[in-house]
């Protein structure tokens, strides 16, 4: 697996990204997160990801990681009761949470010119996940500070849904 | 307070019950609800002479919610029930597809407020009727 050069302004995308998912979660938890910068995959804590593709002029994946601390405290502000981790709800939350960040982005991306269609999110949990991608995919992961957290949202060229899948079975 | 029955579409479990629990909030209403998954889960429980207002997500598997709204556009005797959009969907093309071609009355971004909801529904539950208030006069008894 291959990382992008962390450096944002060269990626409008990225950008568009990291402005949405601010802006998201500032709804959300009333005051926006703050961006800790480009990071190397973290897969072994007890986390849920939510995976969701764009499709347009390049098809490309995000990828939602919420620590489970941080998927609690994110599920009791969002639906304005208790979620357990280990409950469909809780993946109901982290997809719906996927939903709003990507239209956001693909607002974000209407706004800078670059036309994408959403799919529907794709939720995986459990602890020392591994989601495993086809070698030379390119992949950024951006972490996220919040009074709630952490959490990082990986940027995936490509469809990473099979990912998803692969590691349920 | 009007009574009225709300048909509310959308795959996740929480956020119907997030739209139910808010419509519950903003008073507009009091509100009975039936609960969809889909859009063809939608088509088989919408009644017309049952379902005063509806809220449906976008995107849905088996059947998206815009595929739902021209469905039921389509029949001319269901142009008068409101049908709001409450989607994650936020560029300018989907929401002008939904209110323009598709025929949606309403289009409300997630996530939102119960002030969300009183600003850009209120109008439209003004004008439904009320389903508590008996129908008058021979015709309209005839007619209900």
């Amino acid at each position: 697996m291959s990382v992008m050069e962390p450096i944002l302004e060269e990626h409008p995308q990225l950008i568009c990204v990291r402005d949405a998912v601010m802006s998201t979660f500032a709804m959300f938890l009333g005051a926006a997160p703050a961006y800790t910068g480009i990071l190397q995959a973290d897969e072994s804590r007890e986390q849920i990801v939510s995976i969701l593709s764009l499709v347009g002029e390049r098809t490309w994946s995000l990828m939602l990681h919420l620590p489970r601390a941080t998927a609690e405290a994110l599920a009791l502000k969002f639906a304005g009761f208790e979620i357990p981790f280990d409950s469909a709800d809780m993946g109901d939350v982290a997809g719906e949470l996927m939903n709003v960040v990507a239209g956001s982005v693909t607002a974000h991306l209407e706004a800078a010119g670059i036309k994408a269609e959403m799919g529907l999110p794709t939720v995986v949990s459990g602890s020392d996940l591994r989601l495993p991608l086809p070698e030379g995919l390119n992949r950024v992961q951006m972490g996220f500070h919040s009074d709630d957290g952490p959490f990082s949202m990986a940027v995936t060229e490509g469809d990473a849904r099979h990912v998803a899948r692969r590691s349920e079975s | 307070m009007k009574k009225l029955t709300a048909l509310v579409i959308d795959d996740s479990r929480i956020m119907r019950t997030m739209v139910m629990n808010s419509l519950g909030k903003a008073e507009l209403a009091e509100f009975e609800f039936i609960e969809a998954e889909d859009g063809l889960d939608a088509l088989e429980k919408f009644d017309p002479k049952a379902v005063d207002i509806i809220f449906a997500d976008w995107n849905m598997p088996r059947m998206n919610g815009i595929d739902f709204v021209r469905k039921v556009r389509a029949n001319k005797k269901n142009l008068h029930i409101p049908i709001i959009m409450v989607t994650s969907e936020q560029t300018v093309g989907k929401m002008n597809e939904a209110l323009g071609r598709a025929g949606a009355s309403a289009y409300i971004c997630k996530p939102f407020t119960v002030q969300d909801l009183q600003r850009k529904i209120g109008k439209l539950i003004n004008e439904v009727p009320d389903r508590s208030v008996k129908p008058t006069g021979f015709f309209n008894r005839l007619m209900s």
